[in-house]
């Protein structure tokens, strides 16, 4: 605000050069900060080898964001790159794959520049790498590794390594002898209230709040009183014993003195060093992570057999083994042998394994690479940011129980057709290929994880076959901050449907997805059920969410109980990921269990009692409502119903407060223009930051004692300070902007390019009255709007101030026309004034208490409830979905076989289980015990009447309490006589029609119906809920 | 879906056959099992004494996992209750962190009464009615029953 001519609102869209595109990175900011997306901004970047994981790689590393990417791979492209290498195309075939390859890595991301790297040989003239900070080798023979490695090693340029081979891969990295990482979680600092610290230094948290530290966390402390010592001072090393929840301890606070009240803990985030070891060195003595605790010993071997791999080539003129080819499997497995023979410690190489690696070394398969692409991208990130703690420095995983069971697979089953899908008929063998093409699936949501789906299905040809097609829906368009990481949109696809963008991108990609595709706008849900029909459901073979909130998920999961079709299930967060497989008859399903529920704040702290920056937040994105969205829109509903005041009045409740806000909004307070509007601005400021403040500390003074003695502002409770307006400051200023601005906006009246000027001569022009705490106040309707002319003290006859409000109202006629336009928050948009105005609200009232702020982005991130993402975790995911997709096609019934995943990219931690079988269940018939599915089972019946039902379920030995469909209670035991009489015979549809006022709409073929029932033994009993056939 | 529906069926059940003290359970509309309508007999010994308040019980459609929000339909003069058009209740087993899916609603009814007998000025959503309720008895308790008298006789 130096130069006071400036305009306010000059739109923050403009890009600086050197700025990071909020706009386009904003979720992945959320993930990685400004910090490591700046340095990753000054970072080059090269990969070697453009195959399917070299592009994935590269692809992730466009999106998020680097100063410069380079590709190297003078290879001519053969058909079978396609099989996973989703940017060549057929007619690309003897290009040179980088070549190819570039410029459509360069559309991905407008700020990243793409080139291709011009060199015969790479290990001719290693000085050729000396630019880059980082360098990727895929697809390079170990020779070359070994000579890069070395390379790179002696010249702190970071490297990563990763190779895949059918279903099996590994990545390796090195990034020097003096590494540092500034944050290893990426998890939000803990912060807390201190309740007592014990002379032995036992730090207490207040009242049952979790502290939320772990054993070996740093933290410092604020607001101490007795031990002053403590604050602000160097970071303790907490100890958590025994997973504690509510205390931890801080060593020796000796000559601190004796703790008296008061004081908050913060963590800090330490740095932590590594060092890595050159990959010559890590080859004969590897450090290895485990990817998946059932295979701890799995690493080892493989480490041995990818190197036996490299072997081979050397001896073929660089050729891998042929695809299940049992001479050179047997070849394999003598120069694993031999590599084993010269370990230190022995390692037992079990020979399926190493066999199986052979058979699939010339094997492709889309998501093999989806997932080390996105690891890849990610460790590359971690190299040049800092953020999150790499692998060290080795990981191998395979999922060879992909393999299928249910077709043979020989040399001649596996052998090349020189065609797109060879790489994964190597794998697989033709039978299964076909079987693949003629899958019907049904893709629900074209998202992120949507667009990485049937960016592999499209590799995989799933769907192409005269049986098979693709069903996708999405209800959304494109938004700017999709481009991020939906990389089959492109800047000029921004307001197009997803569905029918994303279909046409992967139709590009293998043309034998034309016409294969239904691409549809609709949302699953209830009201859709006449698109998405029976008929649809049961032509599906399984269903695939790429979901973003857990309401879509719930539905989908239902359906697919109730049609017993297979669900593939799974979602990001951050840089965090899980899948989960749904199977008929084998597993539980999603809404077995239960994310824990969204964290709420009891209005009370809102109200009066914040003391974090997520609370002020919560009371500013309420207060956004209370201003510019519910009395505009009263205003609206009092001018357009004429029966408004009359329901209104009637409801009861705080009628008093909607009126007068009506009054303010059309007569006392309507503004004429914009200088209006600022004066209206400054007058809220008032009212929030000083008054009521005031007030709550005239009912509440400083000193004022509990019903127990203890300090009433303590704990929790923090004493707030009214804050005096100060022009010169920043969100003083900015509260009165954007505020100002808002309410032009309800008004239709244009505020913008207003002049710092102008506001500063009419904010200098107000005089604003001096506020006294009122003693006969006692009872205020609403804490924003304190009414100084009531007086309250006893019951008090506020029909008769009622009738004076509504009087002063002008009658609707005379305003005919006229209508305000309330406010639709929207996050994303930066030139709208909302989060600015939450922001500023919620920065005001952290100054009333004393609470740390936050700045516009971290506001924004936590009143728009936004997801934070990025394409790593993505791809990965989404590749590990498609992994348990070939073992559904398969028919796989054995729950064995089948891995839910969970991921963290950050910590790095790899998590796969089993999934959980269906809940079974046991009840006492007549004639004795039946086992049933709780999840699977259901009793399906035709129409009948109720008492026909209820004999049908005691013939089993059932005896019904209860019976709903939907939210509707069509019969319970306690229900009086008079009214079971009615209901007994009347058929099962038309007590439903009856009940819940609705008739049963035509297109649906059966009615849901659970109930609560007691079997022979007298016990209450969880039994399926039964299906009722419509008769048509 | 189904276990949650079974779950408030049962509770329903109950609290029908064998209701809290001073407390009267029925579904708003039959078409709809997660609003109960709530009637409380406003405690002897407290300023609320003679009153009938209505309360509205919305269950969350992920009940027990989810808690219930409990609402005064009827106005009434209390440091814990909201005097607006929401009548709020705020009521510690009711926050979503303090919830557990072993609570039962008829515990919610009977905390919710006690309340009416017992405010907790210190936890107050109203907090000038909670100072008065403090430094004012006499004053709060005239108001209280004058609002009762005005709100809560049918």
């Amino acid at each position: 605000m130096a130069d006071s001519n400036m305009q306010v609102d000059t739109p923050p869209g403009d890009q600086k050069n050197g700025e990071i595109d909020e706009s386009l990175y904003s979720r992945q900011l959320y993930v990685l900060g400004h910090e490591a997306m700046k340095r990753m901004g000054s970072s080059n970047v090269l990969i070697v080898g453009l195959k399917g994981l070299g592009v994935e790689i590269a692809k992730n590393i466009a999106l998020a964001g680097v100063k410069s990417l380079t590709l190297y791979d003078p290879t001519p492209a053969t058909i079978a790159d396609l099989s996973s290498q989703f940017f060549l195309r057929a007619e690309d075939v003897g290009t040179p794959r980088a070549t190819a390859t570039a410029p459509r890595v360069a559309e991905l991301n407008s700020y990243v520049p793409v080139s291709v790297l011009e060199s015969e040989n790479i290990t001719s003239d290693l000085n050729q790498l000396s630019r880059f900070q980082v360098v990727v080798l895929t697809s390079t023979p170990l020779k070359d590794q070994l000579t890069i490695s070395e390379y790179c090693h002696q010249n702190g340029i970071y490297l990563v390594i990763s190779d895949t081979f059918g279903l099996f891969g590994h990545i390796f990295t090195d990034f020097g002898k003096d590494f540092v990482v500034s944050d290893t979680s990426g998890e939000a600092v803990v912060s807390g209230i201190v309740a007592h610290i014990s002379s032995e230094g036992l730090v207490s948290a207040l009242d049952e709040t979790r502290h939320g530290l772990e054993d070996g966390d740093y933290i410092t402390f604020t607001e101490i009183q007795g031990m002053e010592g403590l604050n602000n001072a160097k970071p303790r090393q907490v100890t958590v014993k025994g997973k504690r929840p509510y205390t931890f301890t801080i060593g020796d606070v000796s000559g601190l003195g004796e703790y008296k009240s008061g004081g908050l803990f913060t963590q800090v985030k330490m740095p932590k060093f590594i060092s890595f070891e050159s990959f010559t060195t890590q080859l004969k003595k590897p450090e290895l992570l485990i990817s998946d605790y059932a295979k701890f010993d799995r690493p080892q071997q493989l480490h041995l057999g990818f190197q036996a791999l490299h072997v081979f080539a050397q001896h073929h003129g660089g050729e891998y083994p042929r695809a299940h080819n049992d001479d050179d499997a047997t070849e394999m497995l003598k120069y694993a042998q031999a590599l084993a023979d010269q370990q230190e410690e022995k390692v037992e190489l079990e020979e399926k394994i190493i066999r199986e690696l052979s058979y699939q070394a010339r094997g492709d398969l889309s998501p093999m690479a989806a997932f080390f692409g996105g690891l890849a991208a990610q460790e590359v990130l971690k190299s040049i940011s800092g953020k999150f703690h790499p692998i060290v420095q080795w990981l191998y995983f395979d999922s060879l129980e992909s393999l299928p069971a249910s077709v043979e697979r020989s040399e001649e089953t596996c052998k090349p057709l020189n065609c797109r899908y060879d790489g994964q008929i190597a794998v697989f063998g033709r039978e299964f290929q076909e079987r693949i093409s003629n899958v019907k699936e049904f893709l629900v949501g074209a998202g992120a994880i949507g667009c990485e789906m049937l960016k592999n299905w499209a590799m995989m040809g799933l769907g192409t076959g005269p049986k098979g097609n693709i069903s996708v829906t999405d209800m959304d368009s494109i938004e700017k901050s999709n481009l991020n990481r939906q990389f089959l949109f492109r800047p000029k696809d921004v307001g197009k449907l997803k569905s029918d963008c994303a279909a046409e991108a992967v139709q590009a990609m293998n043309p034998g997805l034309r016409w294969k595709i239904n691409s549809l706008r609709d949302r699953v849900g209830p009201d859709t059920e006449h698109i998405f029909h029976e008929e649809f459901w049961q032509e599906l073979h399984g269903v695939t969410n790429a979901l973003d909130n857990v309401e879509a998920r719930t539905y989908v999961d239902r359906r697919c109980v109730f049609f017993r079709k297979p669900l593939l299930e799974s979602g990001t967060l951050g840089t965090k990921g899980n899948t989960q497989v749904v199977l008929p008859h084998l597993t539980e399903s999603y809404s077995s269990s239960q994310d824990p529920p969204e964290k709420t704040f009891p209005m009370c702290t809102l109200r009066s009692f914040p003391n974090k920056i997520e609370h002020t937040i919560a009371w500013a994105r309420s207060l956004l409502a209370t201003y510019f969205v519910d009395p505009p829109e009263s205003c609206n509903l009092y001018l357009s119903d004429p029966s408004y005041i009359d329901t209104t009045l009637k409801r009861g409740g705080n009628e008093k407060g909607t009126l007068e806000s009506i009054r303010d909004y059309l007569v006392t307070e309507k503004p004429g223009n914009f200088d209006d509007c600022i004066i209206w601005a400054r007058h809220q400021f008032e009212k929030q930051y000083n008054n009521a403040i005031q007030q709550l500390l005239y009912n509440f003074p400083k000193d004022s004692t509990t019903s127990s003695g203890t300090p009433f502002w303590s704990g929790p409770k923090r004493a707030p300070t009214p804050l005096k307006f100060d022009i010169n400051n920043d969100t003083h200023f900015g509260f009165v902007v954007s505020a100002a601005n808002l309410h032009a906006f309800n008004y239709g009246i244009d505020g913008k390019g207003t002049l710092v000027e102008q506001y500063k001569s009419v904010l200098g022009d107000m005089v604003i009255p001096e506020f006294t705490p009122n003693p006969g106040v006692k009872i205020q309707a609403d804490d924003n709007d304190p009414d100084p002319n009531a007086q309250q003290g006893s019951a008090f006859d506020d029909a008769g101030e009622l009738r004076k409000i509504e009087a002063a109202l002008p009658p609707p006629n005379s305003l005919a026309g006229f209508r305000l336009t309330p406010v639709e928050f929207e996050k994303d948009d930066d030139t709208n004034y909302h989060i600015d105005f939450i922001t500023a609200s919620s920065n005001l009232r952290a100054e009333n208490y004393n609470i740390p702020t936050a700045d516009r982005h971290q506001t924004k991130f936590i009143a728009g409830k936004i997801i934070p993402a990025i394409a790593t975790t993505t791809a990965l995911v989404t590749g590990l979905v498609v992994l348990e997709l070939y073992k559904i096609i398969d028919g796989k019934n054995n729950i064995e076989h089948y891995k839910n995943g969970f991921v963290n990219l950050a910590l790095p931690f790899f998590g796969f289980s089993e999934p959980i079988a269906s809940p079974k269940g046991t009840y006492l018939s007549k004639i004795g015990e039946v086992t049933i599915d709780k999840l699977w089972d259901r009793f399906e019946i035709s129409d009948m009447t109720l008492k026909e039902f209820l004999e049908y379920f005691e013939e089993k030995g059932l005896d019904i309490n209860m019976l709903s469909s939907d939210v509707s209670l069509l019969y319970a035991s306690f229900y009086p006589p008079s009214k079971l009489k009615e209901r007994y015979p009347l058929k099962l549809s038309d007590l439903v029609a009856t009940v819940s006022k609705k008739p049963i709409p035509a297109h649906q073929k059966n009615v849901i119906f659970e109930i609560v029932a007691e079997d022979q033994s007298e016990q209450d009993v969880e039994i399926p809920y039964v299906m009722m056939r419509m008769n048509t | 879906m189904a276990g949650g529906q079974k779950r408030i069926g049962k509770e329903l059940a109950e609290v029908t056959k064998d209701p809290p003290e001073g407390i009267t359970v029925s579904l708003v509309s039959e078409a709809d099992i997660y609003n109960w309508d709530i009637q409380l007999e406003g405690p002897e010994d407290s300023p609320y004494a003679g009153g009938t308040f209505k309360l509205l019980l919305a269950l969350p459609t992920d009940y027990p996992f989810k808690p219930p929000t409990l609402n005064f339909k009827t106005k009434v003069y209390h440091p814990n209750v909201s005097n607006d058009d929401k009548g709020s209740m705020c009521l510690g087993m009711l926050r979503s962190e303090e919830w557990k899916p072993s609570s039962k609603i008829s515990g919610v009814l009977r905390t919710a009464r006690n309340l009416l007998i017992e405010p907790n000025p210190d936890d107050a959503v109203e907090t000038q009615i909670a100072e008065q309720y403090k430094s004012s008895r006499k004053d709060f308790d005239k108001i209280a029953r004058d609002w009762t008298k005005k709100y809560a006789k049918a």
